[in-house]
């Protein structure tokens, strides 16, 4: 048997074996501490089907794109300003990554409900920030890398800087801003949906919280698993093809 | 200033700027920005933006209080038990596929992905069902966020290290503990250190969390007193604490460490 197909099937089947195993442990009926797979199964179709769980569930998609492109748009305009005005490099290098980088999340996460009260507009500040260091580190080397030469070889053929800019920078930046959107779109779903918990009332996380409020394990777990899902398909169907139309742009 | 022509660039001013005027325009925009706080802060009320001397004092207090710095070292064994234990586990699943090649797709197209696509939030909540509000519910969540970074990091190490390199350890001898402590553990040493930083500064972004959810003691703990009593001197201490010590530790621990792994090892 080829070894990429053993391979497979020793892997489906660890997970169908996982399953099963699932199944036979859990207790029948309410189950607090260990909810079954039917019953979380049920609860996970629910977030995408019933409407009172997928407005939580399209609430938490919009915010995690917005505050994706949000964070990538700053990082790109910080990392630009670093090329254009080489005196804010230790600025924002030395000073405002660092300090982005170790800021707690959960630091965020309360300013930003002291700041601005709870709102939509809330959590997309609170994740636009927790994702904008990752943003701009990709920018970072992305704008160091720029190559002088290329740039050089296109102003000699014409020296239009809005045309150089388009038709050679952007292109050569157009992978580290596949790399910043799918770090930040990864970093999102992992860690800054913690900002639903305090800045606002609606959202994947929030439901989460509610459920271990209410003791509503296998909801809780479903949520849980609705974020892996909504995660894998993102990233299948619009990460991935967007960074292979740019790839290909390029 | 030193200041050169360089090659035409349409994104620059075409200047270069000597790393001494930056690093003074470093100083000057920390300076600015602490005249800036402490200059708006009788304007503004104390919940929204406490006055920077009042936070350096709480930050005092993390350190000579035994009771606040009881917190501080406990957050401190989290983050160190959890970065040890994902690190541990990681290297462990990054060696499975190595040990017994059929085990590759289950650890690259299925353990990998689920466990870097799991929230955070919930590694938290299942922590405080599983194991109840302790030290060893906010270790394992925190272990269980950072252990896809150890993993994905050490798998890669395998991957790429030297082919020609392990062969050659084959042709001298066929046991394979002596392959693993003197060819394959070595050449993993920078991905192990790359892991390790990384781990550290995502450990502290989400230990304050789990702490808040399923701890009774630790920064996240306090942080959340702070939170129900409007208190925030200690929510801006709190983070000015974290920043402080994640950014000496990044600058004056990780990076020299990093950069003698590479020189040893050779780079990432």
């Amino acid at each position: 048997m080829p070894r990429a197909i053993s391979q497979r099937l020793v892997g489906e089947g660890l997970v169908l074996a996982l399953i099963a195993v699932w199944w036979l442990t859990a207790p029948r009926g309410s189950a607090f501490l260990f909810p079954g797979p039917v019953e979380t199964f049920k609860a996970l179709l629910a977030m995408f089907v019933e409407p009172n769980f997928l407005v939580h569930t399209l609430a938490s998609v919009w915010r995690v794109f917005a505050s994706v492109a949000f964070a990538s748009a700053l990082g790109l305009a910080l990392a630009l300003a670093t090329r254009r005005f080489p005196i804010t490099e230790g600025i924002i290098y030395d000073r405002i990554q660092p300090v982005l980088l170790s800021f707690p999340s959960l630091g965020w996460v309360l300013l930003g409900a002291i700041w601005l009260g709870t709102s939509d507009i809330t959590v997309v500040f609170v994740q636009t920030f927790i994702l904008l260091p990752f943003a701009l580190g990709q920018f970072r080397e992305g704008v160091a890398g720029l190559d002088r030469d290329l740039l050089e070889m296109g102003a000699s053929f014409g020296r239009r800087p809005r045309r150089l800019i388009w038709k050679i920078a952007i292109p050569l930046l157009a992978p580290h801003a596949v790399a910043a959107g799918r770090i930040c779109y990864g970093v999102a779903w992992k860690v800054a949906v913690v900002a639903e918990l305090f800045a606002t009332e609606r959202g994947v996380a929030f439901l989460m919280y509610q459920a271990q409020f209410r003791s509503e394990t296998a909801e809780m777990l479903a949520a849980c698993l609705a974020i892996v899902v909504i995660f894998l398909v993102g990233e299948r169907f619009v990460i991935d093809p967007l960074a292979h139309r740019l790839g290909r742009g390029r | 200033m030193a200041q050169a022509q360089v090659a035409f660039d349409p994104l620059s001013t075409r200047k270069t700027v000597s790393a001494a005027a930056k690093s003074r325009a470093a100083h000057a925009f920390t300076a600015a920005f602490l005249l800036l706080w402490a200059a708006a802060s009788p304007a503004i009320p104390e919940y929204l933006a406490p006055a920077p001397w009042s936070v350096a004092v709480r930050m005092a207090d993390f350190v000579i209080d035994p009771r606040l710095a009881g917190h501080a070292l406990t957050t401190l064994a989290h983050v160190g038990a959890a970065l040890g234990a994902a690190f541990i586990v990681g290297l462990v699943l990054a060696m499975v596929p190595y040990l017994a090649p059929v085990m590759g797709f289950t650890i690259d197209k299925r353990v990998s992905p689920f466990l870097n696509a799991f929230s955070g939030l919930g590694w938290a909540m299942l922590a405080v069902l599983w194991f109840g509000v302790t030290h060893l519910s906010v270790i394992f969540a925190v272990a269980a966020i950072l252990l896809p970074f150890s993993l994905i990091g050490l798998r890669e190490g395998l991957i790429v290290a030297d082919r020609e390199l392990l062969e050659m350890a084959r042709s001298f001898t066929r046991k394979r503990g002596k392959h693993l402590m003197r060819v394959v553990l070595p050449a993993l040493a920078p991905f192990m250190m790359a892991a390790l930083r990384t781990g550290f500064g995502t450990a502290w972004k989400v230990v304050l969390v789990v702490e808040l959810i399923g701890g009774n003691s630790g920064f996240g703990f306090v942080l959340n007193l702070a939170r129900q009593q409007f208190d925030s001197t200690t929510l801006f201490a709190v983070i000015g604490l974290i920043v402080a010590f994640v950014y000496c530790a990044e600058r004056f621990v990780f990076a020299p460490l990093q950069r003698r792994v590479q020189r040893h090892y050779g780079a990432v």
